[in-house]
């Protein structure tokens, strides 16, 4: 490659970034994007404050979901809960109830559309767990916390999962609330934030136990998936029968 | 006995007796005269046995005058004068001067109301003998009940012109009064077309309640005099034709019609089920003697969405005395059972999920969705096997099924990188033909996307633009225009006024993809504050109707906040109203017809036959001052072959008010295809094909024979019968005297008050005192 040669494919390069930029700068809005909010409840420290971060980038690198580049970060007071519908709440203790009004705004929160992924970042004990459950008894009384069966959709919206995982590997399940036909809160015990923690310089900021980098994919696969899963709910149930229900239309 | 004498003042008393004035009531009167009878029998059975027999003889008489003298104080009896009448209870005459009275009695004969009107004329010394025993009112009726003179009801029976007929409402009218009522006499056909009828349960030939009640608690028989006989004339006539209020595609539907074949008892009659001209089922309806009409039950699955006449006819048999009535026409609107969304997603996100779970909970919806979940440059670290991704059908469905759904969503999509182009113009074609297509912006949706120039750039009702100027990533608070106060998609309010209250709170977008210009003929619903799009406001929302079908371009995929953000707030309606205002819209729901027409023109009192609708431009404004224009095909047989001089147009124009009328004088009954064509300053501005049925024959002559077996039951309900005229006459009847006495004038004259009677009491009880102790008793 001659000078003339390098200056030229520099220059196209130039003007491709350039391009894909101006893409992007075509997007409808950052607002737009996927965000999860953290929820930071009563001021409590994020025990995994790097891991939404890079949740969000593999979700925009894996699919084709428009995700945002930083996470928000909310309590069940602010007035800007109502602008993020995908909350992950992580914890590695337990704690008090938390103020009638915030319950009563996580209920409205729910019913009106909203999601909620609550992760533990205890590696023995579910004392963080327990106190979610408390305030989801709180919240819907009536309304079970159940276990998701290896044939709900969570486990399938996108990678074919066996089951729940995350750093660690306390259950193969994940636990899960339905509302109005949704699982519109989900538990996992196994600190999924963990697995997807990583620092500014690229480092994980976590081992994986008992497997190691394997076990790190599939929780970002896990991750992806309950992304997917709030975003599309029993898409991929319906898509299954799409076949029959033309079939049927030709009669 | 013989009265006292009579007060004075010159009237005439022709009757008199007693009564008590005593102001205690009649319970106190009768125990205070126990009480005294009582213990006076006491105290004369405790008279001492030593006395002589005509000292107590004495003391029982003292006693007794003494008690009565106290009882005559108490109780005030009087002597009562009266002047008693005798009141004759009432006969009602009742006769119909419906139009059906008309019709002639019997074949070749004099009308019915002829019939009545000499009858009623020879019945002159009759009618004068019952006078003589009751109160006698005449009253003609129709559909309105009219008290008239004597000699007026029989005149008014020779001219009957009225519509309608409502028999129980004229009885209605003279069962109450304070007069008793004998009887009600009434001389009809019995062709009945109100509630009487309704009500009537031909196959146990008894009413349902609460005219059954009604008719029992009426306490009057109700005699029927019939002109004619009991052979009827013979007619076929289809006497009705019931049609669900709505048909769905695919689902069978069942038609009920009622067979009247008076004077054919007997006779099998095959009834034929057509629909669009095309004979869908015949039966065949055998009249039993005795029962002239039959119910006969048809089904039909129509196919497809639309409304369109269905016919049930018999055929015309020979003495058949009007075979007018021989064919009935109903329209039958045909809707498909759910709306069919197919709705396509270039990835998920919020509005994405948001108007899913909408459609997905909507009962009337059925959704098919297509997201695309991984770009080409996804990076997903997996072999395919280990991914749950599914292709989609997609050849199957946008080339083999896309006109089996009523709308497409394209929902933040660009179809370019997946090799979608091809399917594009049957896309428009699909519009073109009827469909409804929403695309909903967003970062790979319209100028983002590769709308521009492809395929369905033309349907859309904006032009879009290109470069930076085509989006815009402020947020801004969207703003309802005039267009989208009336639109049937963003006029969600009660009122102009809640319509505008609605949006004004609605959340914040973030952003908009900008649209060049609006289309011509395109509205603008919502739109920016302040950018513009050409020469106007940039919209957020723009219709248009594209060939037959319907286009929106929604220029945001922020509209999940109406619903998530505004739950802040409480429950929040906006979202579910609006997308549903949306979805019935693009398919093409009959509610938001911009051209409506009235289904039938038939006879209306007082007015002359015309086709009646209303305009609304593409805003959904009325359309003043536009030329309408109306053409005929006959779609049935008979008035194919009648019709002369070529297929009948109706031409008129809307008023002030988008509404027309145009006159149809002079058209043959029958169901016709029309043709609508709407100009404006020249221009056609809007075109409708419909199906109506023009039916301006007088209701009342449907039916010709009489309705003997509603009669029967009428009378046999209240404890009459029923008569033919002028075979039977009214001497024969026996009518029940429920005559009363009633007492115009009564005065008083008190016997009591006498000056003597309370010292006469005190001087009986005085003696009987001073005599019982000289005769030494206590």
């Amino acid at each position: 490659m001659d000078r003339r040669s390098f200056i030229k494919g520099l220059a196209a390069a130039a003007a491709c970034a350039a391009s894909c930029r101006a893409r992007f700068a075509h997007a409808i809005g950052e607002r737009s994007r996927l965000s999860i909010a953290a929820l930071a409840q009563g001021g409590r420290l994020e025990p995994r404050p790097t891991a939404l971060r890079r949740l969000l980038f593999e979700v925009g690198r894996r699919t084709s979901i428009a995700a945002a580049f930083e996470p928000a970060r909310v309590d069940l007071a602010s007035p800007d809960l109502f602008l993020h519908p995908f909350l992950f709440w992580s914890g590695a203790a337990g704690f008090d109830p938390i103020p009638e009004r915030d319950v009563l705004r996580l209920r409205r929160y729910i019913s009106a559309g909203g999601f909620l992924l609550a992760d533990s970042a205890q590696e023995n004990g579910d004392d963080f767990i327990d106190s979610v459950k408390r305030e989801m008894r709180r919240a819907f009384p009536v309304l079970p916390v159940q276990p998701l069966p290896p044939e709900h959709v969570v486990y399938k919206s996108f990678y074919m999962l066996r089951g729940a995982t995350g750093r660690v590997q306390k259950s193969d399940r994940l636990e899960g609330i339905t509302v109005d036909e949704r699982t519109a809160i989900v538990l996992s015990t196994n600190d999924l934030g963990g697995a997807w923690a990583r620092d500014n310089l690229g480092n994980w900021e976590h081992m994986v136990i008992p497997g190691g980098e394997a076990q790190r994919e599939l929780a970002f696969r896990l991750g992806t998936n309950i992304v997917m899963y709030a975003l599309c709910v029993d898409y991929k149930d319906d898509q299954v029968h799409i076949p029959f229900v033309l079939k049927r239309r030709k009669r | 006995m013989s009265p006292p004498l009579p007060p004075g003042g010159g009237v005439a008393f022709n009757a008199w007796g007693v009564e008590l004035l005593t102001p205690f009531g009649p319970v106190l009167a009768a125990a205070a005269a126990f009480l005294a009878i009582a213990g006076l029998a006491l105290s004369l059975r405790g008279l001492h046995t030593f006395l002589l027999g005509w000292q107590r003889a004495a003391l029982a008489v003292l006693r007794t005058a003494a008690v009565l003298a106290a009882l005559a104080v108490f109780l005030e009896p009087a002597v009562v004068y009266k002047k008693v009448s005798r009141v004759r209870s009432r006969v009602a005459v009742l006769a119909d001067t419906s139009s059906s009275m008309a019709l002639p009695a019997s074949a070749g004969g004099p009308t019915r109301g002829d019939v009545v009107a000499a009858w009623t004329r020879r019945s002159a010394g009759d009618l004068q003998e019952l006078s003589a025993r009751y109160v006698l009112s005449y009253h003609t009726f129709d559909a309105d009940v009219r008290q008239v003179a004597a000699d007026a009801a029989a005149q008014a029976a020779a001219s009957p012109a009225g519509r309608g007929t409502d028999v129980l409402r004229a009885i209605d009218a003279v069962a109450g009064g304070e007069v008793p009522l004998s009887a009600i006499i009434v001389l009809t056909d019995g062709a009945d077309r109100a509630d009487l009828v309704r009500a009537f349960d031909g196959s146990s030939g008894a009413f349902r309640d609460p005219v059954s009640g009604f008719l029992r608690n009426l306490g009057a028989p109700v005699h029927v005099f019939i002109p004619g006989s009991d052979a009827a004339a013979p007619d076929v006539a289809v006497s009705s034709l019931s049609v669900p209020h709505v048909a769905f595609t695919g689902v069978e539907t069942d038609l009920g019609a009622i067979i009247s074949a008076g004077g054919f008892g007997g006779a099998e009659i095959p009834v034929t089920l057509r629909s669009g001209g095309q004979v869908i089922q015949t039966r065949t309806v055998r009249i039993a003697p005795g029962r002239p009409e039959q119910r006969v039950a048809f089904s039909l699955t129509p196919s497809k969405a639309a409304a369109g006449v269905v016919s049930v006819s018999a055929p015309v048999l020979s003495s058949d005395v009007e075979p007018e009535n021989n064919t009935a026409h109903a329209v039958l609107r045909v809707v498909r059972d759910r709306t069919r969304v197919l709705q396509v997603a270039g990835g998920p996100s919020w509005d994405v999920r948001f108007l899913r779970q909408f459609l997905k909970k909507s009962p009337g919806v059925d959704l098919i969705s297509f997201f695309i979940l991984r770009t080409l440059e996804s990076q997903v670290n997996a072999p395919d096997d280990e991914l749950s991704l599914i292709p989609f059908p997609t050849d199957e469905v946008f080339r083999g099924h896309i006109e089996t759904f009523d709308v497409v969503v394209f929902q933040d999509f660009n179809f370019s990188p997946y090799g979608m182009h091809g399917y594009l113009p049957g896309l428009a074609r699909f519009v073109e033909n009827g469909g409804g297509l929403l695309v909903v912006g967003g970062n790979r949706s319209l100028s983002t996307g590769e709308y521009r120039a492809s395929a369905i750039d033309h349907v859309l009702p904006v032009t879009l633009g290109a470069g930076d100027s085509a989006v815009s990533t402020d947020a801004f608070q969207p703003v309802l225009t005039a267009a989208g106060e009336v639109h049937p998609v963003t006029a969600l309010g009660a009122d102009p006024a809640g319509c505008r209250a609605l949006w004004r709170n609605t959340p914040a977008m973030n952003g908009l993809n900008v649209a060049a210009a609006v289309r011509v003929g395109a509205s603008v619903l919502l739109a920016h504050p302040f950018l513009k799009s050409g020469d106007q406001p940039a919209p957020l929302l723009a219709v248009r109707e594209h060939g037959r079908g319907r286009v929106a371009v929604l220029m945001t995929d922020e509209s999940w906040r109406f619903e998530f953000s505004e739950a802040a707030f409480g429950e929040s309606r906006l979202y579910r109203l609006f997308y549903d205002g949306m979805l019935r819209w693009l398919a093409g729901d009959p509610a938001f017809e911009r051209v409506r027409v009235d289904d039938a023109i038939t006879a209306d009192p007082g007015a002359p036959p015309a086709l009646r609708g209303a305009v609304r431009g593409a805003d959904f404004r009325p359309v003043p001052e536009a030329a309408v224009r109306v053409s005929l095909r006959p779609t049935d047989d008979r008035v194919s072959a009648g019709a002369a001089g070529g297929p009948p147009s109706l031409e008129g124009s809307t008023g002030p008010d988008g509404r027309f009328a145009l006159p149809a004088a002079g058209v043959p009954p029958g169901a016709y295809a029309a043709e609508l064509t709407v100009t404006k300053n020249g221009a056609e501005i809007a075109r409708a094909s419909r199906e109506i049925i023009i039916d301006t024959r007088d209701p009342e002559k449907t039916v010709p024979h009489p309705n003997i077996a509603l009669m029967k039951a009428l009378a046999a309900a209240s404890g009459g019968a029923v008569h033919f005229v002028p075979k039977d006459s009214l001497s024969s009847l026996r009518l029940p005297d429920r005559a009363r006495e009633v007492v115009d004038k009564k005065e008083h004259r008190p016997l009591w008050d006498r000056a003597w009677i309370i010292p006469a009491l005190c001087l009986t009880l005085a003696a009987e005192w001073f005599l019982r102790r000289r005769w030494g008793q206590q």
